[in-house]
């Protein structure tokens, strides 16, 4: 293998991995304060790619129909969460039941509402074409991707671990009882934390969308590959979220280019290797 | 300030309290006091609104405002100030952080405000260790650090669920000299004791929980100092 395929490897890697952890960061964030297994968040990540890419190409502008993926499934995420989740709080087996059955009716509006062709993002030109990188051509938009994704786990770090909101969060995700009896109103964190992680999954499909058909079945595989990631880096650890998605993005990419035929393999045999040797994950607090 | 008529509560179908009345008076301190499994923390937990146990019928009153069945987020923002059995600080937040999350004004101008400052000048070891994650913190500066926090949320009344279990003997006296200091400020608080020594030094006024659910004897602590047959009687001491 040349250098320079090894270097294109590589940010394929990266760049999905940032993809991932787009996804699978607000997945783990619900996880982290709610110990909700949201499996609807494949769901919400196909319902942000329609309403993007409708909006795009209704107004022609790739920020507008970003934001119309991350603050429509935002509000969807709140109404979810306000009045289907919050009826069945901490009966975990109706809570994911619950969240399989939201997914598979909002993927059947999806059916209903934008047809069954593949769909994508036609990225604007600023983000198009490609960047010659020491002798080789990467794509402009997937190096966009992984820029996308370290800005949004700076973000995280900063709102988590250095402001009064992250650590009204993280009170929460300690002892919500007693933050409760202390006059924090942890239902309002709860709803907001839900709201903002929904927003993250609309806002990974529409930017997925340029990188990946966005089609019936798409919420499905990239819920796995969340999954995966989450389980991998510790259910409810943002940072474990990270170093998952990156780990998972690479070895998608290298497995693709040299094993195709096993690519679901090379990604599901890691993560049941680590459930052996670590259950909890690689930053995952041991339950 | 604090009500409790003929409460009854259970957890499921176990009756714990079975009639238990008391009250705390504007300024005073009440020392709760029963052996192990009374139900102390089961009547704490009934004041504060946290679940389970259940309330059976009976009427917790909060400055005349009946608030049985309040959510704790509710009789929180009453104005009480709730320190758990346990500690129970926020583990993963600093010593800092855990105060400012909970920290709010008070409705009500006549008792001295508090802040974060001045939990630190009232807990001097605990301005020490304000970055320190909360959860490597000894057993006692995590009693400080759950004092303080309840008192950040400027509560009327101070709610405090053995506040010196074990500890060691120089840090309960520690706890006990704060305590005073609450106590002589005027801030009305319920305290819950195994430290039977430490609860007549404090305290105001006595209530003891006895076997049958109910407050079996109710006084003031110069009465049962001067004569402490009733502790004989209810707590085998
Ligand atoms: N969550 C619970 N479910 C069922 N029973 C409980 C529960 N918590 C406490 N109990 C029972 O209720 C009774 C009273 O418990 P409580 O914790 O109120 O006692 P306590 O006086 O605070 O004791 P301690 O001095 O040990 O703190 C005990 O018999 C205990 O076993
Ligand atoms: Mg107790």
């Amino acid at each position: 293998m040349s250098l320079t395929t090894l270097a294109t490897q590589v940010l394929n890697g990266v760049s999905f991995g940032g993809l991932l952890f787009l996804v699978s960061s607000g997945f783990t964030l619900i996880f982290g304060l709610l110990r909700v297994v949201n499996l609807a968040h494949g769901a919400l990540y196909l319902v942000g790619a329609y309403v993007g890419i409708a909006t795009y190409t209704a107004t022609s502008s790739f920020v507008l129909g970003a934001a119309a993926a991350a603050g429509s499934v935002a509000l969807l995420g709140i109404g979810l969460e306000r009045t289907v989740l919050r009826r069945v709080r901490g009966r975990e087996l109706s809570e994911v039941l619950l969240t399989v059955g939201v997914s598979l009716v909002l993927a059947d509006l999806c059916l209903a509402l934008f047809g069954g062709d593949p769909k994508q993002v036609d990225v604007p030109s600023a983000l198009a074409g490609s960047v010659t990188l020491g002798g080789f051509a990467y794509p402009r938009y997937r190096l966009f991707v992984a820029a996308l994704a370290i800005a949004l786990a700076v973000v995280l770090y900063v709102l988590t671990q250095r402001t009064k909101l992250g650590a009204t969060i993280r009170a929460g995700v300690d002892d919500r009882e007693i933050a409760n009896a202390l006059g924090v109103d942890i239902s309002r964190v709860f709803t907001g934390v839900f709201a903002f992680g929904a927003a993250l999954a609309g806002l990974a499909g529409f930017i997925g969308g340029g990188m990946l058909a966005i089609l019936p079945g798409a919420d499905v595989d990239i819920l796995l590959l969340a999954l995966v990631v989450v389980i991998v880096g510790g259910l409810g650890s943002v940072k474990g979220a990270a170093i998952g998605s990156l780990l998972i993005g690479l070895i998608d990419a290298f497995s693709k280019a040299w094993i195709p035929d096993l690519a679901y393999f090379t990604v599901f045999a890691p993560m049941a290797l680590l459930l052996l040797l670590r259950p909890s994950g690689l930053f995952g607090k041991a339950a | 300030m604090l009500s409790v008529t003929d409460l009854h509560v259970a957890y499921g179908g176990a009756g714990v309290l079975r009639g238990a009345s008391l009250e705390v008076r504007e300024g005073e301190t009440l020392g709760l006091l029963g052996r192990n499994g009374m139900g102390k923390t089961t009547l704490v937990k009934a004041i504060c609104g946290l679940r389970p146990p259940t309330i059976g019928s009976g009427s917790i009153r909060l400055d005349g405002v009946e608030t049985t069945g309040w959510s704790s987020l509710a009789i929180a923002r009453r104005g009480v100030g709730l320190v758990p059995q346990g500690r129970r600080v926020f583990g993963s937040l600093t010593v800092e952080e855990n105060l400012r999350v909970v920290a709010r004004s008070s409705a009500d101008g006549r008792l001295p405000a508090w802040d974060v400052p001045a939990v630190y000048d009232f807990f001097p070891r605990l301005a020490e260790r304000r970055r320190q994650a909360s959860r490597v913190l000894s057993g006692g500066e995590q009693q400080m650090l759950a004092i303080g926090r309840a008192l950040v949320t400027n509560p009327h009344l101070l709610v405090m669920d053995e506040p010196t279990e074990g500890l060691a003997p120089a840090v309960v006296d520690l706890i006990a000299d704060r305590l005073r200091e609450l106590c002589r400020v005027g801030i009305a608080v319920l305290l819950t004791e195994q430290n039977v020594d430490l609860a007549l030094e404090v305290s105001d006024r006595i209530a003891v929980l006895g076997d049958a659910g109910t407050v079996a004897w109710q006084g003031t602590a110069a009465q049962l100092r001067a004569d402490p047959v009733p502790l004989h009687e209810h707590l085998g001491v």
